[in-house]
C-alpha cells in the first residue's frame, strides 16, 4: 500500500487539474465551436462529462493506483448502473410502438 | 482490543503462522466500506438521472427552453469552484501523509471556504428562479408546459440534493479539523482523510454530469 501511493503526488493533482480546467472552459466553449441540434449538444456535452469522470475517478479517486479489487467493483457498480439506463431507454424509445410478431 | 480473547492467525504463503493483533487499522477494510457507501450514492443519484434522461427524451424543446432561463455565468463559476475546491482536498490528503498537519488543515479551511461560496452563489441562482415565481408547485409554474415543469422540479431537487451533500461534506470537514486538532489522524492513520476526499470527488463527479445536462442543453437549438 505504501509503495503504490508514493505514485500520488502533488505534481500529479495539479497536472490532472489543469487538465480538469481545460476540459471544463471546452464545456463552456462546445457550443461556440461546433454548434448543432440538441441531441448532438447532448453527446458532445456528456463525453466531455465522461472524460472528466474517467481522470477524476482514476486519479483524484486513486483507482489507478488502488487494488484491483476496488477497480472491479466500481465497474460492476457502473454496469448495474448501465443496465438501468438501457432498459429505460429501451421503454423511453418504444414505449408507444406495438410490436405484433403474429402479425402479416 | 482485549487480549483475553482468543487469538486469531493468519499464515502467509510460506505457511508461516501470524498472530492477528488488530483491526483498528484496516485501512483498505475502511475503504472498501466507504465505496459500498459511495455505490448507493451513485444509485441515489443515477436514478435522478434517469428520470432526467427519460423526461429530456420526451419533452426534448420544452427541457432546451427551460434550460435557456438558468443563469450560466453562476453555474459555471460554481463548476469551477467546486473543481478548484476537489483539488485542495486532494492536496490535504498528501499534506496529512506526509504529517503536514497544518498544511493539511490550511487546505481543508480552503475546501470549506469554496463550498460556501457555491453555497452562497446556489442560493443566489435558487432565489433568482423563485423571485421569478419559479418553484416547486407555484402557479407561474404550473402555468407553463409539462416539460419545464418537469424540468424545474428535476432542477431543484437534484441541485438540492446536491446542495445538501455540501452541507454534509463541510460538517465532516470541521469534525475533521477538529480530530486534527486532537493529532486523532496522523500520517499513520489518515482513512478519514481519504475517504472525505473520495466524498469530495463523488460530489464533484455528480457535478460534473449535473452542469451540461441541466446548463448547457440550452444551447441545442430546436431539433
Amino acid at each position: 500500500m505504501s509503495i503504490v501511493t508514493n505514485k500520488m503526488t502533488v505534481q500529479m493533482y495539479f497536472k490532472i487539474f489543469v487538465v480538469l480546467i481545460i476540459l471544463t472552459l471546452l464545456t463552456f466553449a462546445q457550443p461556440y465551436i461546433i454548434s448543432g441540434t440538441i441531441s448532438q449538444t447532448v453527446i458532445m456535452q456528456l463525453f466531455i462529462a465522461t472524460i472528466k469522470a474517467v481522470l477524476i475517478g482514476s486519479y483524484y479517486m486513486h483507482l489507478k493506483y488502488e487494488a484491483p479489487l476496488f477497480r472491479y467493483i466500481v465497474l460492476m457498480a457502473l454496469v448495474t448502473l448501465t443496465i438501468f439506463f438501457v432498459i429505460t431507454a429501451t421503454d423511453a424509445i418504444f414505449r408507444n410502438e406495438t410490436f405484433d410478431l403474429f402479425q402479416k | 482490543m482485549n487480549d483475553s480473547q482468543t487469538p486469531e492467525f493468519v499464515y502467509d504463503k510460506e505457511g508461516k503462522k501470524h498472530e492477528v493483533v488488530d483491526f483498528n487499522n484496516d485501512n483498505t477494510g475502511s475503504k472498501l466500506g466507504f465505496w459500498l457507501f459511495l455505490f448507493t450514492e451513485l444509485m441515489l443519484f443515477g436514478a435522478m438521472f434517469l428520470v432526467f434522461c427519460f423526461y429530456f427524451f420526451r419533452h426534448g424543446s420544452d427541457f432546451v427552453h427551460a434550460s435557456g432561463s438558468l443563469n450560466l455565468i453562476l453555474g459555471g463559476t460554481n463548476t469551477l469552484i467546486l473543481l478548484i475546491s476537489t483539488y485542495f482536498m486532494g492536496i490535504s490528503l498528501l499534506h496529512v501523509k506526509e504529517n503536514k498537519i497544518e498544511k493539511a488543515k490550511k487546505t481543508i479551511y480552503i475546501t470549506i471556504f469554496l463550498s460556501i461560496v457555491f453555497l452562497v452563489i446556489k442560493y443566489f441562482e435558487w432565489m433568482a428562479e423563485i423571485n421569478h415565481g419559479i418553484y416547486p408547485d407555484s402557479e407561474v409554474l404550473n402555468a407553463l408546459s409539462k416539460g419545464e415543469i418537469l424540468f424545474f422540479g428535476l432542477y431543484f431537487t437534484m441541485t438540492g440534493f446536491h446542495g445538501l451533500h455540501i452541507i454534509v461534506g463541510i460538517i465532516v470537514m470541521i469534525w475533521v479539523i477538529k480530530l486534527l486538532n486532537q493529532q486523532k489522524i496522523s500520517s499513520e492513520k489518515y482513512v478519514l482523510v481519504e475517504n472525505l476526499a473520495l466524498y469530495w470527488d463523488i460530489v464533484h463527479l455528480v457535478w460534473v454530469f449535473l452542469f451540461p445536462l441541466f446548463y448547457m442543453i440550452s444551447f441545442g437549438g430546436v431539433s
